[in-house]
Formats: structure tokens, sequence, C-alpha cells
């Protein structure tokens, strides 16, 4: 079919072989690109037991079929590998050129095995791959490393994807950067590719992406696009850009806040808000490929940072940085944005840790003999801005926080485990389960641990039908929502513009039949989205991971909410485990949570 | 009665402080007055029936209007009402 090539770059750092590897049809068409084609091959080629830091992890960078064509958010590529985090599976997204560069020069994907003996870079062009040595970026920051690259290599449009110093050193929630403030951020495939000794990947095509039908795919964007200046939605999320879920998430009371103590924080509004960084913008962005920009580039106003830049704060950064640590000055809170893409460091995890530390040196868990001295309390954005070089760096203390929260629970002890608000050892991200039940549901049982990209249940539970405080319904609710964004991240789309023009699976189905000429239905796509998630779990299972695995902090089970609209509200163990049982049972697994043999039969996975 | 009112769409209105001539009303009664006091504002987010405009939700302390008892539910001195648009994520 058109829009894919059927082949990948395999390079082995180890041995500094390349060869070209070629994806069958069937596999393709199973499995379509991205997440799919990924849990494919990590599932085929990645053997049980891999330790995540050794030259035997694979990091794939996957395209999808609708890569490097005009297909709304279609310049996403997605990183998939076994996480240093979580010891289970990982992908994580990001934007940029790469996944445009690479479909230009004939591949799907790359596959990076091995390991190099001194840091090097690629660079990877018509005249084929250079591995080629960074002791000159080696240690520099993203920007600058991006910066330079693109200098060495006299070429200022090629795509450049790196880590900071955080990936060179391991740090367990280490993102991949590119186009400097997009990240691959979840989950610490940076450190797995600075286990490589691999600093960055340079690349640059000079083909044509095939389409099988470019009138139709014009005739589809302006048609969209007309939606998209028409809906209230497109229109707010393009002028308030991803801020404007804070104040959606405090007035439903689900705004992490204090290390995830409170649903709501006043001091948000106006300050961190919409309103708040809508004042300090100075232009806004889209993505390549894309025609409703949601993301406002911001200036820091006032203070000790004032004129630091950067591309977002985003929602995540907000509640993370802000509400979740306390801290309501949007300069230093850009401040940590800039800190955290320049090192190479996940700003939900990132911001998470801090917050657990805060938490517990507020409690006396540790004290400054422990963290050379830094008094890291809530509300201090400075000591949150000096926790984050430290974790960067692995620097004395950081060296603790760089394991990220479960390990950091189980070096301190003393019952820090009941308030590490992580899922399989990946930290929450920006939404309080306690006040929507599906994020409970969804965070549980999501293969990459605490996850806002699988499903994002607020939007039924706040913004829909669904009661947030029952368990009736949620399973299939998660389930569907999965299987939608499953679907995204296969064909490898953004998420926002299904949800705000909005796109339907059937939309997408039209923009998939004019790249790639094959005819293909909503109902297709979602059997290929239960496939695609029963082979991940079955990856998981594989990895020893069990239902034990599928649960949640003891903060979230057990302490109600002391605020907001969801005051009085917590899961419960046995409201979990009702909602994992019909989960599971929606999957056609069984109540261990391993999928059946019919499951797998009925799926084409055995 | 007092009411806080926020709107969240393209332009955004936070927590405007809004009073009502009305005694124990349902929500459909504190639309269709807000509607009679400044139908210019309002048209945007609500329509005639007292519904929320296409792809408008109505919040009622942090509620959905759809999971409480629609437009029939009962409204309080002091609540909080906010129209939004449906976007989460980040």
């Amino acid at each position: 079919m058109k829009g894919v090539r059927g082949r990948l770059l395999h390079i082995d750092l180890s041995s500094g072989k390349t060869k070209e590897q070629v994806v069958p049809n069937d596999i393709l068409e199973g499995y379509l690109g991205g997440r799919g084609l990924g849990a494919r091959l990590l599932f085929d080629t990645l053997p049980a037991g891999t330790e995540p830091l050794s030259p035997e992890n694979l990091l794939f960078f996957l395209t999808g079929p609708l890569t490097g064509t005009k297909v709304p958010g279609s310049s996403k590529f997605v990183v998939i590998t076994k996480s240093p985090l979580t010891q289970a599976w990982c992908d994580s997204y990001s934007s940029g050129r790469l996944p445009i560069e690479l479909k230009k020069l004939g591949y799907d994907g790359m596959i990076v095995c091995g390991k190099s003996n001194h840091p090097c870079y690629l660079k990877i062009d018509d005249d084929g791959v250079h591995i080629k040595g960074a002791d000159a970026i080696w240690g520099k920051d993203s920007f600058e490393t991006d910066r330079i690259l693109k200098e060495t290599e006299g070429d200022p449009y090629a795509g450049v994807t790196s880590i900071g110093p955080a990936g060179e050193r391991l740090c367990r929630f280490a993102c991949i950067n590119s186009e400097l403030y997009r990240q691959a951020g979840r989950g610490g495939v940076g450190a797995v590719m600075g286990a490589k000794n691999l600093k960055a990947i340079v690349i640059r095509g000079r083909g044509q992406v095939h389409q099988h039908d470019r009138k139709k795919l014009v005739a589809l964007n302006q048609q969209n696009y007309q939606r998209s200046r028409k809906s209230e939605v497109a229109r707010a999320r393009m002028r308030y850009g991803t801020p404007l879920t804070l104040n959606i998430t405090h007035a439903g009371g689900i705004l992490p806040t204090k290390n995830f103590q409170f649903g709501t924080w006043e001091k948000a509004l106006e300050k961190i808000d919409a309103e708040g960084v809508y004042k300090s913008r100075i232009s806004r962005k889209a993505c390549i490929s894309c025609f409703t920009p949601c993301s406002l580039v911001t200036r820091a106003s006032s203070g000790k940072y004032q004129g630091t830049i950067v591309e977002g704060p985003e929602y995540e950064t907000l509640s993370m940085f802000g509400s979740n640590l306390l801290i309501d000055t949007l300069p230093e809170i850009i401040q940590a944005n800039v800190l955290c893409d320049s090192l190479g460091l996940d700003t939900i995890s990132a911001g998470n840790v801090i917050g657990f530390a805060m938490e517990c040196f507020e409690k006396g868990l540790i004290s400054p003999a422990e963290t050379e001295g830094l008094e890291i309390r809530f509300g201090d954005g400075e000591a949150s801005l000096a926790a984050i070089e430290m974790m960067a760096k692995r620097r004395g203390f950081g060296d603790v926080l760089a394991e990220g929260v479960r390990n950091m629970a189980a070096q301190i002890g003393k019952g820090a485990d009941q308030f590490a608000m992580h899922v399989k050892g990946m930290e929450f991200p920006g939404y309080e389960p306690r006040g929507a039940f599906g994020s409970a549901l969804s965070y549980a049982v999501s293969p990459r641990g605490a996850c806002h990209r699988r499903a994002w249940p607020p939007a039924k539970e706040i913004l829909g039908e669904y009661p947030p405080y029952t368990v009736e319904g949620k399973a299939e609710m998660v389930k569907g929502l999965y299987d939608e964004n499953c679907i995204l991240h296969s064909l490898l789309v953004c998420d926002f513009q299904s949800k705000f023009i909005p796109l339907s699976m059937d939309d997408y189905a039209e923009y998939f039949q004019a790249v790639t000429g094959e005819e293909i239905t909503k109902e297709d796509f979602l059997s290929i989205a239960e496939r695609i998630e029963t082979l991940i779990r079955m990856f998981n299972v594989r990895e020893g991971l069990t239902r034990k695995e599928d649960t949640l902090p003891h903060r979230t089970l057990n302490e109600p909410l002391p605020d907001g609209p969801a005051k009085g509200q917590c899961i419960g163990k046995e409201n979990l485990n009702r909602m994992i049982d019909e989960y599971y049972a929606c999957r056609g697994w069984d109540s261990s949570g391993i999928p059946t043999k019919e499951t797998l039969k009925k799926l084409q996975l055995l | 009665m007092h009411l806080k009112i926020s709107v969240l769409g393209p332009d955004i209105a936070l927590r405007e402080k809004t009073d009502l001539d009305l005694a124990s009303p349902t929500l459909r009664e504190v639309v269709k007055a807000l509607l009679e006091q400044d139908r210019a504002k309002w048209e945007r987010v609500l329509q005639e029936d007292c519904t929320p405009s296409e792809r408008y939700e109505v919040l009622v302390n942090g509620r959905n209007m759809k999971s409480l008892e629609a437009l029939d539910t009962k409204i309080e001195e002091g609540d909080e009402i906010v129209f939004t648009v449906p976007l989460v994520g980040g």
C-alpha cells in the first residue's frame, strides 16, 4: 500500500553495521504502524528479561502510514523500547522533522541496538548511515546540541533529535528532544539512548512520500479546516492552548495539588491557568502538517527569570510544576520548563518526583543532611529549580531523585511509599483520579504505567454524561477510549484534532484511504486496536508483570480527597478490583489479566 | 440569589458574580434568567430552549449536569456554574 514502504533501517552501534529490514505486508495491514508496529516488533525481537539499560535493549523510532503527508497532526513519531523506569513496555510520543525525513529516505522506522564504544551521533541521509564521534556535544544540553549539529552538518533544516545530560547520566525519566521543545517524554527513553552512548540523530531525506489520492487529501483538509474554524472547541484550543485544561480540572476538582493531596487550588487561577499563560504569550506555533496551532510561546514577564522564553508551558507542566508543588509564579514554571527541556527531563515525572520529595521533607522523612542542604519545601520555586539541575546531573541528592518515586520510596522507607504517586514505577500525570474513577482504572491497567495518553476519562466523567464517582460502565468506557487512541497512535497522528475539530474514526478511515489507497472501516480499526493492546499485554506478561502491578498508590485507594467537588472520594480496593475484573473481561483476558487462548485466536495472535 | 458563573471557551470569563432574582431555581430557570438578563452575551453559549449551544458542557459545582438532573438540577445560593468547551489533555 502507498504511504508505507515496508522497510526499516537497522543500526547496530556495537558493530557499526547497518542493514535494511523488510516488514511483511500482513504485519503492516494488521498493525498499521507506530504503536501497533512497535508492539509486533518488540514482542518478536526483544528477548524476555532484557535489562533496559543494557546494549541488548532495542530502541525503535517509528512512523505511521500517514506520516510525511498533509494529514493534520501527522508529524508525530513514537519511540518504543523496554523502559528503565518501569521495566515494562514503553511507547513515548513526539513530533518534528525526524519522522518526515525518515519517510523521505524511504523508511518507516529505524531500530537502534547495541552500544557504541564512545559517545556518538548518527548522521543519516541519502548517502547512508554515518556513525560520528560526539566528543564535541557530549555533556551539552539539548538546545546547544541542536545548534552545534545543524552548524557542523551545514544543514539548518535537518531533523535533529537528541538527549541532554539527564539521558547521558541515565536518569530513569530522561526524555528525547526534537525541535528544541518537543519531547518523547515518558518512560526514560532518553536513558536508553544514553546507555547506548548515542547523543543525537541528524536526519535528512530528499525523496518523496507517495500518496494514493492527493486530490482527495486536499479536499478532506479543506473541509476539516473549515470545521475547525467554526468549532468553539478548536477556537478555544487555538487561542489558549492546553493551559485551558487547568481551569477545567480545577473546576472538576481533579487538579493535582500538593503531591496529589488536594484536587483544587484557587491560587492557580489567573496566574498559571489559561488567562495567566495567555498574558505571557509572545506567539503561537503549530507542528508541521497541522492547521490548528495550539502551542503558545511565552516569555517570563518579571522577576529573576524575566525574558526567559519557552514553547509552553503545557498543561501537564503547569500542573506538575505549579499546583502540585504549590508554585503560582509563572516565570518560575517557565524556567523549570526550559531547564527540563534543555537538560532532557520529562516534566511530568520531574515535577512529580519533586512533589514527592517536598512531602517527604515536610513530613521529616528526609532532612537537609540527606539533600546536600537543599530545603525542598512546597511553594519554593528556587528549590524546585535546584532539584531539576541535581537530578539531571545525578549530583548529590539528585542521584536519588533521578531514580523516580518508586525507587525513592523504597530507599527512603518509613512509609513513604504510601504517597509515592506512580503506577508500575511511572509517575502520575496531571489528573487526580479520585475525582474521575475512570482515570483510576486507566492508570492502573496502563501497560506503560500512569499514563494520560492512552485515555482521557475526564472527557467522559467531567465533560460527559458518566457520573464521576462510580464504577458502573467504566471498564467499557476506558476500553473504548484506549482503543480509539491506540488507532491514533498507530496511524501516528496527534490526539488533539480528533477531540477538538473533532475528527472521528470514520474521518481517519477517509484519510487512510486517501494516503494508502486501502479501504478500511471504523470496525477494522477497532479490531486492530484490540489486537495491539492484547499483544502489548502479552509483552508485559512475558516480562513478569501480573495483576498485582495493575494497582494504585495507597493515597488514591484509601485517603479521601479533602476538598473540591470530589471531597470525600477515594477509590477503594474493592472498587478498583471490580473495574479491573470488568476491564479484563471486556478485553478477553482471564481474571489474572492473561489473554485467553480464545482471545489470542480471535485476534490472530496465535 | 448570588451565583459564581464562568465561561471557558474562545473567550474566558472567570467566576463572575451574578445576582439573579430567583429562589430555589432549577438550572433551566437560571439559564433562562441569564438569557433574559443579557441575550447578546449568552447566545453564543446558550440556546433559546435553555440547552447549552453545541459542544458546550455545563458543570454545577464541578459535576456535569448530564450526570445530575440535567436542566432540572436544583441550584442553591453560592453555587458555581461553569459553561465549558469539552477540552482536556495537555
